[in-house]
């Protein structure tokens, strides 16, 4: 079994144009012949935000190292808020942000999980699956991690048992603009793209296709991340 | 050569702007209904021809007159070319357009989940005279009609300020007291400007709070109202 992982984060129009730094963080790292990725959006009204999306990001690395023992989605996802909240415990309203995360095993095994906006899709055993449950409100409003209960994060288990499996996450600068009956489409697309280039080409042709988003008048920050089973 | 592209939807997020206008016999009177046309379609033109917006801005209008109607169905600024004057004429229906409000705004059809929650106008000069309490019931605690942005505007001495106070949501937006046509420009110029800069924004879905622009500071635009007081 072989394992790919990929990802991009750009700033959106509406930040570059008003100087500020990008609010999402996307992070991507291998971890025992796996892959652990996630990506993280800091709220827009939160001045420190950016801050808050890069250590809830960190946060999943830390947390797998530290933890050897298999424990779930949930727990994991516990731990993560428990780890970010303590960084920011004078006051964590200027830092608020979504998470959303997943880790793969060397042998194919994964777990994911996620607060707030964006969009967590997986597909194992060539079953395709959007894990994010549909939204009750309106674009932007969103649930946090430093707000979050346990009840509230929606969280999956799969195996990657055959190639063109994998697992996609991206915030709601992406998800919010998708067609939403061809979400299988587009994972589709980054997985054979992924499978036919390497991490480093593919990351290059993610960021082109995030700096050409054509939705018109978008203005939010894009980042996103997959883990696939390559052969 | 792969490409994303093919799976972006090509149409703006859209930011909704649903008016609820009296338009009630007691409109006919002193001009209010002609300030209140003439308003409507100044605020139409300036969300038409803004042009650095990060959303779609889209209007609805529900009037209450005799009967509760959607006048003009969810549309994009841009794209109105034309909106017939509200006539006046009968009660005041107001509980109905709360529901046809209410029903608009749980619609994802019409509202899509990407949309910025929508801002909703209440404008009245007088009571209900239908069973009002099951609509406001059903606009201020829907799923997704709870969320929405309300402000209100009571026009004249008659209207029922309890019941525009108990709609309007905005802390910093407490329910405005048309006294003249000029007053009533003068909210629909701040709810443009909240509307606008809202939409201008990074953050789309942070409500701008109402600036009023000085009863005093007269324009061009003022001269075309009458100066009789309600």
């Amino acid at each position: 079994m072989k394992l790919a992982a990929t990802g991009s984060s750009v700033i959106g129009p509406a930040h570059k144009q008003d100087k500020q730094p990008n609010q999402d963080a996307v992070m991507i790292h291998g971890i025992r012949r796996g892959w652990c990725i996630a990506v993280c959006d800091g709220l827009g009204s939160r001045e420190k935000s950016h801050i808050g999306s890069q250590k809830a990001a960190q946060q999943l690395r830390r947390t797998l190292r530290l933890q050897h023992k298999e424990i779930t989605p949930l727990q994991v996802s516990k731990m993560i808020q428990a780890y970010w909240l303590k960084e920011f415990i004078d006051d964590v309203r200027p830092y608020e942000t979504t998470s959303i995360w997943a880790h793969v095993s060397a042998c194919g095994y994964g777990k994911a999980a996620q607060i707030g906006d964006g969009l967590l899709l997986v597909k194992a055993n060539g079953v395709f699956q959007v894990i994010t449950p549909p939204r009750e409100g309106f674009g932007n409003q969103t649930q946090t991690l430093a707000q979050a209960k346990a009840d509230e994060w929606a969280t999956t288990e799969f195996q990657l048992s055959q190639q063109g499996d994998g697992v996609l996450l991206m915030t709601d600068g992406i998800s919010d603009d998708l067609i939403v009956d061809q979400l299988e489409g587009f994972f589709d697309v980054v997985y054979q793209q992924l499978k036919s280039s390497n991490k480093r080409r593919c990351k290059q042709w993610l960021t082109k296709e995030l700096k050409e988003w054509t939705t018109p008048k978008h203005g939010d920050d894009k980042s996103i991340a997959g883990i696939f089973r390559v052969d | 050569m792969a490409t994303l592209k093919n799976f972006q939807s090509q149409s703006a997020r859209p930011l909704p702007v649903i008016l609820l206008a009296d338009t009630s016999g007691s409109m006919s009177v002193d001009g209010k209904i002609d300030a209140l046309n003439k308003s409507l379609k100044d605020m139409i033109g300036t969300f038409a021809s803004e042009s650095r917006l990060r959303a779609e801005l889209q209007v609805a209008v529900i009037t209450f007159g005799g009967t509760a109607n959607v006048h003009l169905s969810l549309t994009a600024a841009h794209k109105i070319e034309h909106v017939n004057n509200l006539p006046a004429d009968g009660g005041t229906p107001m509980g109905a357009a709360f529901t046809l409000a209410a029903n608009m705004i749980e619609d994802k059809e019409q509202i899509p989940s990407r949309a910025y929650k929508p801002v909703v106008i209440l404008i009245s000069d007088g009571h209900p005279t239908d069973n009002f309490a099951s609509g406001l019931e059903q606009l201020m605690n829907g799923e997704r009609s709870a969320k929405a942005t309300r402000f209100a505007m009571g026009i004249g001495s008659d209207a029922d300020f309890s019941l525009l106070g108990d709609f309007a949501n905005d802390i910093e937006a407490p329910v405005f007291k048309a006294e003249n046509a000029r007053d009533i420009h003068r909210f629909f110029k701040a709810v443009t400007m909240s509307v606008t800069a809202r939409s201008q924004s990074t953050t789309p879905n942070q409500t701008v709070p109402l600036s009023l622009p000085p009863a005093s500071a007269t324009t061009s635009e003022d001269d075309e109202y009458e100066e009789l007081d309600f």
